[in-house]
């Protein structure tokens, strides 16, 4: 043998094979640590990665109002779809893929090669692009039923309802709030399968059918929300404002029955409008509340006996706390007036005053109680919590701003919050949207929660008082609706820009209830940024108020309220309407309605004359006599008709000219103005009785 | 102690029967693999089930035949050959640069009609017979020159490894040039010029690996696959999770879930990853003992050859098929980066199988001229 293999070769072939049964020994041990330890976690991956199928979207769940219309359905929609293993050819299938459907050709390129069974491409496809796919009838491709988000109403309480995508997920508002009950959950098709999506030949399989998802009511009343976002809309777009919000809560139980923003969007579409439409700046926004923030100054006043109704204020126009000189709207101030006459008037010296009086201490303890500086806990994502200064953090004078709306800033939602609380007895209710949640296995009421007291029953019932009075005499009167007895504040509050506040730029806003006894709801009306000459709350905001709690109270019913009616309804008795002039069955309509028994005389068509004669006060079930007669003449009118009957005067105050006029003529006298606004003083007195057809002189005045 | 250098006639050899029997086992549980792992696929794609299996049959045949052959040609005779298969082998390896199939993004093949031709697996057998010649040719003293000794070999090496990166075929690389190091290491070359190849070799797979960052992606995602499961690492995903499901005792023969198409490559590279998943621990250990049994007496016939060049020969022979066992296998259970190397004698492999088989033949042709 030669010398070469010596025995250093041989030495070395050993530390080759050493080498290598050393590194084959550690692959053993390798594939013990893969196979045996490690074995129940791949085990079950394996499977879960075989059993990867293509979910079955449940069906989401409906958003109902509170009278169970619908606001948002699920309805069934195309949604195309890829099995990558199945496709032949990736860059031509892309390429009409892409064209289709209006795809990136990379995007579609990506997910057609992707290491997946499945794949989505695109969901809610149209009819078109469902029909086109069908027909190329590409290997790979395919398309399935998916449920798709509806919002019928498209604008109407987009913002509250919020939106979900095309996952079958809640993305914005009450979508996205209960989204964990409005999704379901989605089903499978368990079997098991290869990469391509196949069934694996023997595997296991079984259908899991997708859990619907539940059903949620609202509080919202989609009528009354119609009418808020109706009347919003005309003033945003009649003022130029930037936008608007009208909030509109039962105070009693912390219902939202209303929450509009304006301008709004349509759900769905939402892609075509700005981002900020799809705010609800009703909870999320925050604004300085300005006057309309004096109602919670009062209650706490009153409440702690810092004044009461008849206290005397001086206010010479101004005010000076410290270095600072705070200047009252009314150049010239309002001179002397009691408490209530400051609150008509807004006077800002008076709440400054106040302000300081209260202390801070205690100041900032019943805005705290009030709900200001903490997110009310609505069932709606985003809310904001507002800034609340505590005390000592913040100069005297700047508790004498707070006390009328300025250097605090608060969520329109918390303010009608509080300010429910003056209205209901006293007490902080916990607001919300959603009163019931419908699954099949039954229904989940959200009952009405109180928070705590806040006021005393008897503060509250001042408040309603002054804020009745505030509608009566003060700023507040075009607010006012005949019948539904209006309480609430104006406020016209600067917003801060910067440091300082822009003279420009306001948020001109109303807050009332009615009726103010007993509120059946309050409102809150804010228009930010008009662009008119006069930007005063009273001048803007309380008009759409006034429109919108009218015809919201007569939707709901709500009994108008007269105070001679309701006075004769208690004794038993009732006026006798006047129903000369019109035709016989009409006649009888009316009268058998009031409550009266019908006799009729003669043989024409139309009513001449009647006993008893109009307005005189009988007892319910009299029976009237109708004299008719076979003509139809002007003379017959009750204008100047040579008839002496009497009427009541009807009281005009509040009342445009032009609602003056009818309302007059209704009873048959002759309106006479003077100046112009709104009727303040009336002659005859309302409640008189004058001759028919006599002259009724009202005065009209600006606020 | 007696030496006897033993010459026997062909036809009255007494090779290694427990290397035989260790490759006929191999092949068999190779045989067996490839149909539960392939007929799936076959059947989908092809309609016919058995069609690798026919292959693979046939291509055994044509290796045992190979063997058998190999077995009986004296092993120095290989020595004539050296020269003119390397020769053959680079030449080979341009060409199918130049002209080649291109199968996943790589020319590997060349298309000769009745069967595609692999240059790659032909030089890897090439090589280790041309350094075992060149080794052996020379003296004690040029083989620690540095010059006469350690750079010649090297450019050979050096020119292979660079035409089989132009495929690329990484994986062939690496397998050519450890079992070439093991040479160089197995001849003698003095450890201060291995300690410089390694120092060099280590910055330039490094600078390799950068140039293309498909690779550094592969070669990075072994260490954590689950950080991309749907890409880089999914195929180490998908052999640990068939690997990882098959436990102990496995889920049955033909029972594999992954071979379902989650594996690529499942009857070739990845075949060890179903034969886990469906024998389980018991199969996997089973192969490696084989192997491990393989290199024991491939190394054993290398000590015990009858000259310097069979020793050689049969430790380039034993490296190349143990080396790349081990790499698949490392591959397969996330030790090893992925590198595109099958495992010898188990994976469906054609004519590289039949090389295989017939450098086996040559090894037990030396195992027959043992010293005992």
């Amino acid at each position: 043998m030669p010398k070469v293999t010596e025995l250093a070769i041989k030495r070395r072939i050993a530390l080759v094979l050493l080498v290598a049964v050393a590194f084959l020994f550690i692959l053993a041990l390798r594939l013990v640590q893969v196979q045996v330890f490690q074995n129940p976690r791949l085990k079950e991956y394996a499977f879960n990665q075989r059993l990867r199928p293509m979910p079955v979207d449940a069906k989401r769940g409906t958003i109902y109002d509170r009278n169970m219309n619908e606001l948002a359905v699920s309805v069934s929609a195309d949604a195309a779809y890829a099995v990558p293993a199945d496709i032949e050819n990736p860059e031509e299938t892309a390429r009409q893929v892409a064209q289709i459907l209006d795809l990136d050709y990379d995007f579609v390129y990506q997910r057609l090669t992707k290491h997946t069974a499945s794949v989505w491409l695109k969901k809610r496809i149209s009819e078109e692009e469902s029909k086109a796919l069908w027909e190329l009838d590409l290997p790979g491709i395919g398309i399935v039923e998916n449920p798709q988000r509806f919002y019928p109403n498209k604008e109407l309480a987009a913002q509250v309802l919020g939106i979900a995508g095309i996952d079958n997920q809640g993305l914005e508002g009450l979508e996205f709030y209960y989204d964990s009950y409005l999704r379901g959950l989605p089903g499978r098709v368990v079997a098991e399968r290869d990469a391509a999506g196949r069934e694996i030949p023997g595997g296991i399989r079984k259908y899991i059918p997708p859990v619907d998802g539940k059903d949620i009511v609202l509080t919202i009343d989609q009528v009354i929300q119609y009418i808020a976002e109706r009347e919003l809309a005309k003033a945003v777009r009649e003022t130029n404002s930037s936008k608007g919000i009208v909030v509109i809560m039962r105070p009693s139980t912390g219902e939202v029955l209303a929450m509009a923003n304006w301008p709004s969007f349509d759900p769905n579409a939402y892609q075509d409008y700005p981002a900020a439409n799809r705010r609800n700046y009703a909870v999320t926004d925050l604004y300085e509340p300005g006057s309309t923030f004096k109602i919670i100054t009062s209650a706490v006043a009153l409440e702690e006996g810092v004044t009461d109704l008849e206290r005397r204020f001086y206010d010479p126009g101004y005010i000076v706390i410290g270095k600072h000189r705070i200047r009252c709207w009314k150049a010239g101030g309002h001179g002397s007036q009691s408490f209530v006459e400051a609150v008509e008037n807004s006077c800002n010296p008076v709440f400054a005053t106040l302000g300081m009086e209260i202390g801070e201490e205690v100041f900032y303890k019943y805005i705290k109680a009030f709900g200001f500086g903490a997110k009310t806990g609505i069932d709606f994502p985003g809310e904001a919590v507002g800034q609340v200064h505590k005390p000592g953090t913040i100069a005297q004078v700047g508790w004498a701003n707070i006390g009328f709306g300025q250097g605090i800033s608060v969520s329109p939602l918390q303010l009608v919050t509080a300010v429910s609380a003056v209205a209901n007895g006293g007490v902080l209710v916990q607001p919300r949207l959603v009163s019931k949640i419908i699954g099949p296995d039954g229904e989940k009421v959200i009952s009405p929660e109180v928070r705590r007291r806040v006021i005393s029953e008897e503060t509250s019932h001042k408040m309603r008082r002054i804020l009745r009075s505030v509608v009566v005499n003060g700023s507040g009167r075009r607010a006012d609706i005949p019948g539904y007895r209006v309480a609430g504040k104006t406020g016209t509050a600067q917003i801060a820009v910067g440091g300082g506040y822009s003279r420009s730029k306001v948020v001109s806003s109303f807050i009332g209830f009615a009726p103010f006894d007993d509120p059946e709801l309050v409102c809150l009306v804010a228009l930010y940024e008009p662009q008119t000459a006069i930007t005063y709350g009273g001048v803007l905001a309380a008009p759409v108020f006034q429109a919108i709690v009218k015809d919201v109270l007569e939707y709901l019913n709500v009994e108008p309220y007269f105070d001679q009616e309701q006075a004769l309804k208690f004794t038993g008795l009732a006026r006798v309407p006047n129903i000369r002039n019109y035709p016989v069955s009409e006649a009888i309509d009316i009268l058998t309605k009031a409550g009266f028994k019908v006799t009729v005389s003669g043989e024409g068509p139309i009513v001449v004359d009647q006993v008893p004669k109009p307005v005189a006060t009988v007892q319910k079930g009299t029976t009237v006599i109708l004299e008719t007669s076979l003509e139809n003449s002007e003379d017959n009118m009750p204008l100047g008709s040579e008839e002496n009957g009497e009427s009541l005067v009807p009281n005009v105050f509040g009342l445009t000219i032009r609602e003056a006029a009818a309302v007059l003529e209704r009873e048959g006298f002759l309106l006479v103005p003077k100046g112009s606004g709104l009727a303040v003083s009336q002659s005859p007195k309302a409640g008189s009785v004058a001759p028919r057809g006599a002259k009724v002189e009202v005065t009209f005045a600006d606020n | 102690m007696r030496r006897v250098a033993v010459q026997r006639k062909p036809g009255k050899l007494t090779p290694d029967y427990l290397l035989f029997g260790v490759t006929i086992a191999l092949l068999c549980l190779g045989i067996v693999m490839v149909y539960s792992a392939s007929s799936a696929r076959a059947y989908a794609q092809l309609g016919d089930a058995a069609f690798y299996l026919k292959r693979q049959v046939l291509w055994i045949i044509v290796g045992l035949v190979a063997l058998y052959i190999t077995m009986h040609i004296d092993f120095h005779y290989w020595q004539r050959l050296a020269w003119p298969a390397m020769v053959f082998s680079l030449v080979s390896l341009v060409t199918v640069v130049l002209v080649g199939d291109v199968i996943s993004g790589s020319k590997r093949w060349i298309d000769l009609g009745f069967f595609n031709f692999q240059p790659t697996e032909l030089t890897k057998l090439a090589l280790v017979l041309f350094l075992s010649t060149f080794f052996s040719r020379l003296s004690k003293e040029k083989l620690s020159s540095f010059t006469k000794g350690f750079v010649p070999p090297l450019l050979w090496i050096g020119i292979t490894d660079l035409l089989i990166m132009l495929q690329p075929d990484f994986g062939s690389v690496v397998a050519i040039s450890g079992v070439a190091f093991i040479l160089l290491f197995t001849a003698g070359i003095p450890w201060g010029y291995l300690g410089l190849l390694a120092g060099a070799t280590i910055p330039a797979l490094w600078g390799l690996a950068w140039a293309e960052p498909y690779r550094v992606r592969r070669l990075m995602a072994f260490l954590n696959p689950w950080a991309d499961p749907s890409d880089t690492g999914y195929q180490t995903i998908q052999s640990l999770l068939a690997l990882g499901s098959g436990g102990f005792f496995g889920l049955g023969l033909g029972q594999s879930r992954q071979k379902f198409s989650y594996l690529p490559a499942n009857h070739t590279d990845f075949i060890f990853a179903i034969l886990g998943e469906e024998l389980g621990l018991l199969g996997t250990i089973t192969v490696l003992a084989l192997f491990m049994v393989f290199a024991f007496r491939g190394f054993r016939i290398a000590l015990k050859a009858p000259d310097f060049f069979g020793s050689l020969l049969a430790t380039g022979l034993t490296s190349m098929i143990v080396f790349q066992a081990a790499m698949n296998i490392g591959v397969i259970s996330g030790a090893l980066p992925i590198t595109g190397i099958t495992l010898p004698l188990i994976s469906y492999g054609g004519s590289s199988l039949a090389i295989t088989l017939a450098s086996i033949g040559i090894l037990l042709n030396i195992s027959a001229h043992s010293a005992r």
